[in-house]
C-alpha cells in the first residue's frame, strides 16, 4: 500500500469560499467549496505539517471555523 | 511576463546594510493613515501596565497602531521588527541590545559577550540588560512587532525574562498573530497586561468612512455600512476594497456585488485589485513578491529593469501596500497579507519563473554579504550546492557568534543525503552537531564527509577537505586518542601559520600529546597555540590550561599553577564562561588550588566547572574524562569526598567506553588514591622522600639541610609539601602517620 494513503487526513474548514488565488497559496491540498466555507483536506504526516498548514492559513487572515483529523484514514 | 535578463543592478552601499538595520527602525505613519485616537488614548493611559499585547491576525493594523503610538508617545521607543531570523535567542537578544542601544546606557561589551561560540545568555547578558534597564535615566518602550514569528522557548524566556524586570514606567509592546508563550494569564489576572485585541482593531463605519475617503473614495451611508458589515471592520479588507474601488464609477454597484457574494473577502478583493494594475506593475508586483525586504537595487535585479526605484515611489505613493522601512525610503516591504497574495498569484501565473527569481534573489543577497538570507533562496530555488557552500564558507561564523538555532535552521533546509552528498557541509554539520553534544551524528556525517572528495581549500578555509576533516577528528576524538593525535599531526602539517584554523588545530593536537604522555612534542605544540591565539581567546585559554596539565605530571606544580590561573582569568570573562571547552581550565585550576591549599578559590573553580561538566557531552569524551579525573580529588580536598567518587567513577566507565585514552587509565588511578588518602609515603617526590626519613629523626630542619646539601629554605618547602600530602601539620604526626602506613602497608 502506499505509504501517503496511510497517511491521517487533516480537515481544516474556514470561512469564505477560496478563489484560484488561495487555491494557489495551498498546493497540495484538496479545496471544496460549500455554502460560504471552504473545506481544506489534505494527508498530514505529523502534527508540525498540519500546524505548518494552519500557520499558511492565519497568513492569509482566514478565519477558522474548525480543524479535525482522522487517524485511521485508508 | 518577461523572463528576468541577467540583472546588472548595482545596490548603493547603504542598500545591504539598510536592509539589516531596517529592522531596529519603526516603520514611518504614512499621511493618510487612518488615526486610531480611542486605541490610542487607551494606551497612553494605560503606561504603567507592564506589559502591552496587541493580539489580532494579519492585516488588523498592528504594526500601524504601534507606529502612531509611538509618535504619540513622549517616551523613547525601542524598537525591533522581528523576522525568522530572530527566531534565535542569541540574535534575538542582539537584536533587542541593539535596540535599547540609543535609550539605555549599555557597557560595550554586552553586545560583545554574545558573539561568541555559546554565550552565556541567561546567567549574564539577559542579567546585566535587565540591571541596565533598571538604572535607565527615563522611560521606555521596547516594543518588538510580528512575535509570531518567533517560536523558539529561549526566545520567550528571554523576552519573559525582561519583560518581568523592566522598571515602573517602562512597558514591553508585543505585537503578533498567536499569544506568546509567556504567562499572560497571570499578568491579566493581576492587572499587568493592557490588551488590544482584533474586536479593539476592527473599523469603525467613521473610521471606514475616514479610511476610503483618503483614498479618493466616497460612498453612501448604505454601502458603507455594507462594506464594513461584509468586511466585519478588518481595516486589510476594507484598505483593499478602497484600493479597488479608487476611480471606479459604479463603486456602488461594485460593493453590492461584493456584499452579495460568499467568496472570502481579502481573496476576492486581492484578486480585484491585482486585475486592476496594469500588466507591467502587476509583474513588478509579483516578480519582487518572493524577498522579503526591498531595495532598488534588488528589485532590479529580480525583474532585470532599472527602474526600480520610480517603481517603489509610484507604489507608495499610491499606498500599494508598500511599507517604507526607514525615513529616507531606501527600504520597503509588502503588507505581511498582501505579499502573501503576490505569491500565490506568482504561483497560480508562473509557476516556472518561482526558482528562477529565487536565484536572482540569492545572487544578489550572496554578493552583498547577507548569507542567511542567500542561503535561504538558495534553499528556495533548489540550487543545493550553492546553499551547501554558502553554508559551508558561513558556518564558523556563525558558530563564533553563537546563532546555533540559525545553523540549524540552515541545515533543517536540507535533507541528510543532501548534506552528507557536498563533503564541506557534510563536515559543517558535523561541526554544529557536537558542538551541540550530539556525538553520534557529528560521527555520521564526518564518516560522510570522508567518503566525500573536494579539490582546493575549502568554503571554511581549511588547507584541504583532508586537513578540514582531521581538525573535526581531533576536536571531537574521533578513533580514540591515537587518531586524535595521528589527525593533529596532519593539521600541524598542511594547515600554514597564517591558516585561521592553524589555532584550533595545534589546541587539540597539543591536548592529545599532552593525554598520551608525549610531553616534549606537547609542549612545542602547546607554545606554539599559546603563541599563535590572541591573548583573551578561548583557544589561548586552552592552550595554557593544557600547558598546566603537562607540567603538573612533569612535576613542576608552580609553573603549572602560572599557566592554569592564565588560562582561567581568560575563561572566567562572562563572556566565554560558558564555553564547554573551558571546563579543562577549569578543572585543572581547582585541582591545583587545592594542592597549595587555597580552598575558597578552588571552590570557586570548581563551580565553574560544574556549571560546563553536565553540557559537556560524548562529543568531547576526552575533555569528559580528563576533567573528571582533576575534580576527584579537587573534591575531595574540600571535603566533598562522595562527590569525588562519583566523578571519578564516571571516569572509569567513560574510560571503558573509550579504552584508547593515553595516560587518562593511570592518571584516574592515582586521583583514586589520592582522594582515598591511601597515598603511601613512596608516593612523594623522591627528594620529599630523603627529607621524609630524616624528619621522622631527631634531626633540626637547618640539620637535615646540611646533611641533604640543601638550603634550610628548601627543606622548609618540602616539609610543608610533605605535611600536606599526608595531611599533618607537626613532625610527631609524620612520626605517627609513616608508622601508621606501614602497619597499614600489605608488605
Amino acid at each position: 500500500m502506499d505509504r501517503a494513503q496511510t497517511l491521517p487526513v487533516g480537515r481544516i474548514v474556514v470561512r469564505g469560499e477560496f478563489g484560484p488565488l488561495l487555491e494557489a497559496a495551498l498546493p497540495g491540498c484538496e479545496i471544496a467549496r460549500l455554502s460560504g466555507e471552504t473545506h481544506v483536506t489534505t494527508r498530514v504526516r505529523d502534527d508540525a505539517e498540519l500546524f505548518g498548514l494552519l500557520s499558511r492559513l492565519r497568513d492569509f487572515g482566514a478565519e477558522l471555523v474548525s480543524v479535525s483529523v482522522d487517524p485511521r484514514a485508508d | 511576463m518577461s523572463t528576468p535578463r541577467s540583472g546588472t543592478a548595482a545596490a548603493t552601499p547603504a542598500e545591504p546594510g539598510r536592509i539589516v538595520a531596517s529592522k531596529l527602525f519603526a516603520p514611518p505613519v504614512r499621511p493618510g493613515i487612518v488615526d486610531r485616537p480611542q486605541l490610542l488614548d487607551g494606551l497612553l493611559s494605560a503606561s504603567e501596565s507592564p506589559m502591552v499585547l496587541v493580539s489580532a491576525p494579519a492585516g488588523y493594523g498592528k504594526t500601524t497602531l504601534l507606529a502612531l503610538w509611538r509618535a504619540r508617545d513622549e517616551r523613547p521607543f525601542a524598537w525591533v521588527s522581528l523576522d525568522a531570523s530572530d527566531n534565535d535567542p542569541v540574535a534575538l537578544t542582539a537584536a533587542i541590545i541593539e535596540a535599547l542601544g540609543p535609550v539605555l546606557e549599555l557597557d560595550a561589551g554586552l553586545g560583545a559577550a554574545l558573539a561568541v561560540p555559546d554565550p552565556p545568555l541567561e546567567d549574564y547578558v539577559l542579567p546585566s540588560l535587565a540591571d541596565a534597564c533598571l538604572e535607565a535615566d527615563r522611560s521606555f518602550v521596547l516594543a518588538l512587532d510580528d512575535l509570531h514569528l518567533v517560536t523558539d522557548a529561549r526566545c520567550h524566556g528571554a523576552i519573559g525574562y525582561l519583560g518581568a524586570r523592566l522598571p515602573p514606567g517602562c512597558q514591553l509592546a508585543l505585537a503578533t498573530r498567536t499569544e506568546p508563550a509567556l504567562p499572560v494569564a497571570s499578568l491579566r489576572a493581576h492587572g499587568k497586561l493592557t490588551e488590544v485585541r482584533a474586536a479593539d482593531l476592527s473599523l469603525q463605519a467613521a473610521e471606514a468612512a475616514a479610511m476610503l475617503r483618503a483614498a479618493g473614495v466616497e460612498l453612501s451611508g448604505d454601502r458603507l455600512g455594507q462594506l464594513v458589515q461584509r468586511t466585519e471592520g478588518w481595516p486589510a479588507a476594507l484598505y483593499l476594497a478602497a484600493l479597488s474601488l479608487r476611480g471606479r464609477e459604479a463603486a456602488d454597484d461594485f460593493v453590492e456585488q461584493f456584499a452579495g457574494t460568499s467568496r472570502h473577502v481579502a481573496d476576492f478583493l486581492a484578486e480585484d485589485v491585482l486585475a486592476r494594475q496594469n500588466a507591467e506593475l502587476i509583474d513588478f508586483l509579483l516578480q519582487t513578491s518572493v524577498v522579503d525586504e526591498l531595495t532598488a537595487s534588488l528589485c532590479d535585479e529580480l525583474t532585470g529593469g532599472s527602474d526600480a526605484e520610480v517603481k517603489l515611489r509610484e507604489l507608495e505613493r499610491t499606498n500599494l501596500f508598500l511599507v517604507p522601512l526607514d525615513e529616507e525610503r531606501i527600504a520597503y516591504r509588502y503588507h505581511h497579507l498582501f505579499v502573501q497574495f503576490l505569491r500565490a498569484e506568482l504561483a497560480r501565473r508562473h509557476p516556472e519563473l518561482v526558482p528562477e527569481l529565487h536565484r536572482r534573489a540569492w545572487q544578489w543577497y550572496r554578493g552583498h554579504g547577507l548569507v542567511s538570507r542567500a542561503v535561504t533562496h538558495a534553499q528556495a530555488a533548489g540550487d543545493v550546492d550553492v546553499a551547501a557552500e554558502l553554508v559551508a564558507a558561513g558556518w564558523l561564523d556563525m558558530t563564533e557568534r553563537g546563532q546555533f538555532a540559525t545553523l540549524r535552521t540552515w541545515l533543517a533546509g536540507f535533507d541528510d543525503e543532501q548534506v552528507e552528498g557536498h563533503a564541506p557541509l557534510a563536515v559543517a554539520a558535523a561541526w554544529i552537531s557536537g558542538l551541540a553534544g550530539e556525538g553520534e551524528r557529528a560521527a555520521r556525517f564526518a564518516a560522510a564527509a570522508q567518503r566525500g572528495t573536494w579539490s582546493g581549500p575549502t568554503p571554511d578555509g581549511c588547507a584541504s577537505l583532508e586537513s578540514s576533516l582531521a581538525i573535526l577528528s581531533c576536536a571531537f576524538g574521533l578513533g580514540g586518542l591515537s587518531g586524535m593525535s595521528a589527525a593533529g599531526h596532519m593539521v600541524d602539517v598542511s594547515e600554514p601559520a597564517t591558516s585561521k584554523w592553524r589555532p584550533l588545530g595545534l589546541a587539540v593536537y597539543g591536548a592529545s600529546l599532552t593525554l598520551k604522555g608525549e610531553f616534549a612534542t606537547a609542549r612545542r605544540v602547546l607554545e606554539e597555540t599559546v603563541q599563535l591565539a590572541p591573548e583573551g581567546t578561548p583557544i589561548r585559554s586552552f592552550g595554557l590550561a593544557y600547558l598546566a596539565l603537562l607540567e603538573l605530571h612533569e612535576g613542576d606544580e608552580q609553573q603549572a599553577l602560572a599557566h592554569a590561573l592564565h588560562a582561567y582569568r581568560i575563561a572566567e570573562q562572562p563572556g566565554l564562561r560558558n564555553y564547554l571547552p573551558s571546563v579543562g581550565a577549569f578543572a585543572i585550576t581547582a585541582y591545583l588550588l587545592t594542592r597549595q591549599s587555597d580552598l575558597d578559590a578552588a571552590a570557586t573553580a570548581v563551580e565553574r566547572a560544574y556549571d560546563l561538566l553536565p553540557r559537556v557531552t560524548q562529543a568531547y569524551w576526552w575533555q569528559m574524562i580528563q576533567s573528571r579525573i582533576l575534580l576527584g580529588p579537587a573534591l575531595a580536598a574540600l571535603g566533598r569526598k562522595d562527590e569525588a567518587e562519583t566523578r571519578l567513577q564516571e571516569a572509569a566507565a567513560l574510560l571503558e567506553e573509550h579504552p584508547d585514552a593515553g595516560r587518562m587509565h593511570e592518571w584516574r588511578e592515582a586521583a583514586v588514591s589520592e582522594v582515598r588518602g591511601r597515598k603511601r609515603p613512596d608516593e612523594l617526590s623522591e627528594a620529599e622522600q630523603r627529607i621524609l626519613r630524616l624528619l621522622t629523626s631527631e634531626l633540626t630542619l637547618r640539620e637535615i639541610g646540611r646533611e641533604l646539601y640543601l638550603s634550610q629554605n628548601t627543606v622548609k618547602t618540602h616539609t610543608r609539601s610533605i605535611y600536606r600530602k599526608l595531611g599533618v601539620s607537626s613532625r610527631a604526626e609524620v612520626r605517627r602517620a609513616v608508622q601508621e602506613r606501614r602497619s597499614a602497608s600489605p608488605g
